[in-house]
């Protein structure tokens, strides 16, 4: 019997699994540097960030540089858990579609 | 925004294993130059420990400074900031960059405990810069390795780095200021107080937020 996927719906979308697969990969990077990574509008990337932290997985920090106010993301610990979940997740959907094919 | 697209695993797969690639571009392009000065300022840090008291104080704290203005500068160009223990394999070419660099300068204080031996400071320094270069370079090559495979979460927590941190600064801070006659007591007495300042501090945080929460 094949287990049912089990995806988190907060970091499902292509566009937060790319937030998070940065995050991840990093203490914190800027809200500039990741839309220019993601390829999204400011607006766009703010609504994914708002959800990520709504679900408790991202958490903003706000510091001024150079006269400007930028924001900083990291993932928490529970985020952190989370996307590893997603990706173990994938891998073995992955990994099933192959063998199926 | 919209949720709604045709799910392919290995489409997400894919598309995480790429923004992964684009950070580690990212952080490669001009990675030799922060690396060069990087090992500079550790040789200046190292060497400067066998030169007479306060002028080794003042390579130390100008050092660290520099370290610290250098970290700083290169995150906000890059807009990414990666602590060098939290990847986690690449954390262990960390610790044994910190164990190098620890060794070379006890060699520097046992040949120059008693104010002599002050020629050491230019090999030292050479051999402390040439051990972070290598060091560094060889964690950004284990971290893009990180990158490609680990997905896990990291076991080690960001506080406690700040912790050990501060405790070597404060511990290092007050040997210098007691002539280093007693380095051990003094060290001790200084990573006893860094810690609990920080401790302090991050729970105090904890509290507040915990607060704010509800």
């Amino acid at each position: 019997m094949i287990a049912v996927p089990q995806f988190d719906a907060a970091i499902h979308a292509p566009g937060r699994l790319q937030i998070c697969a940065l995050l991840s990969a990093s203490d914190q990077v800027e809200f500039a540097t990741l839309r220019e990574a993601i390829g999204v509008s400011d607006s766009v990337l703010s609504k994914h960030l708002k959800l990520l932290e709504e679900a408790g997985y991202v958490r903003p920090r706000k510091a001024t540089s150079e006269g400007r106010q930028r924001t900083w993301l990291s993932l928490t610990t529970e985020g952190r858990r989370a996307f590893a979940a997603h990706v173990a997740e994938l891998t073995r959907l992955a990994g099933l579609t192959r063998a199926a094919e | 925004m919209s949720d709604h697209y045709e799910f392919n695993p290995s489409d997400a797969l894919s598309a995480v294993h790429g923004a992964r690639a684009d950070l580690a571009a990212r952080l490669d392009e001009g990675s030799w130059s922060y690396d060069l000065i990087y090992s500079a300022l550790a040789g200046v840090i190292v060497g400067g420990q066998a030169l007479p008291w306060g002028w080794n104080l003042a390579a130390s704290l100008g050092g660290a400074a520099a370290l610290g203005l250098l970290a700083r500068d290169w995150s906000r160009r890059k807009g990414v900031w990666v602590c060098g223990v939290t990847p986690r394999r690449a954390r262990w070419v960390s610790l044994g960059l910190g164990v190098g660099i620890a060794a070379v300068s006890g060699v520097v204080f046992l040949m120059t405990y008693n104010g002599g031996s002050r020629w050491i400071a230019l090999p030292a320094a050479l051999a402390a810069a040439i051990i972070a270069l290598i060091g560094s370079r060889l964690w950004r090559r284990v971290f893009k390795l990180d990158l490609a495979e680990d997905f896990g979460p990291s076991s080690i927590s960001y506080g406690l780095v700040l912790l050990l941190g501060a405790a070597g600064l404060a511990g290092s801070g007050l040997a210098h200021l007691m002539g280093a006659q007693e380095m051990l007591v003094a060290w001790l007495l200084g990573a006893g107080l860094g810690i609990s300042a920080v401790a302090g501090a991050m729970m105090l945080r904890r509290a507040l937020r915990a607060g704010a929460a509800h």
